[in-house]
């Protein structure tokens, strides 16, 4: 997937656990894993705006665009 | 779906499947016996046309039980797994077997002695009928298929 989500080096900067992440964005756990380690196929523009509320922070800084090393 | 309407609707698939048996048991033979004393020179049609009549009314008590395992589907959401197009292939087929039995009487009634034109016509008509709810049927399953795979994919969004 071509975009990463820097969710531990947010996570880390706050000293916020990945449980209390989940609960005050209102996604489960399981989902926090699936943006972390970039199997997320889509993700509501309501979910991203509880993000960025929740770490007080741009989208950019927890989105980033790598190209593939696949992709032709 | 309320809770309301699926208890109203598992009440009148249980007064259809009840009335489908009586039909089988009671009504049916006292029908084929009242025809072949009207007719003397169709008696021998009594056996075959009771056998068959029966058979077409299990397709359709067949019908009725996939009706309420979708509908138990729906009440508990699971009406988007594979199992429901289980379901709903297992009552597309009994409608064409009873289709298909239909075909057979109409042939079968070309070769009497004596012509029922009247009967003639509604087995064809339960024929088209039949047919009709297949097309019907292929085509809500189209949608049910559209419709799970579309929450599939929203299963995804996070």
């Amino acid at each position: 997937m071509a975009i990463v989500v820097n969710l531990d080096v947010e996570l880390a900067k706050r000293k916020m656990t990945v449980g209390e992440f989940a609960e005050l964005v209102g996604i489960t756990p399981a989902n926090v894993a699936v943006l972390k380690n970039g199997r997320a196929k889509a993700v509501r523009f309501s979910t991203l705006d509880a993000i960025c509320r929740v770490l007080g922070c741009q989208p950019g800084e927890v989105l980033t665009w790598a190209e593939d090393e696949d992709s032709s | 779906m309320s809770n309301l309407a699926i208890r109203a609707l598992r009440l009148v698939l249980s007064l259809t499947f009840l009335s489908l048996l009586l039909g089988q048991l009671l009504i049916l033979p006292w029908l084929v016996q009242v025809f072949a004393e009207a007719y003397p020179e169709l008696a021998h049609v009594k056996i075959p046309m009771l056998v068959v009549a029966i058979l077409t009314l299990i397709c359709a008590e067949v019908v009725i039980v996939c009706i309420w395992r979708l509908l138990g589907m729906v009440a508990g959401d699971s009406i988007f797994s594979e199992q429901a197009f289980v379901w709903v292939d297992r009552m597309v087929a009994a409608i064409l077997v009873a289709s298909a039995l239909m075909v057979g009487v109409f042939v079968y009634m070309l070769f009497w002695p004596n012509q029922q034109p009247g009967l003639a016509m509604a087995v064809l008509a339960s024929v088209v009928g039949g047919l009709s709810l297949v097309l019907l049927l292929v085509v809500m399953r189209g949608l049910l298929r559209k419709a799970a795979t579309l929450r599939a994919e929203m299963a995804e969004v996070i």
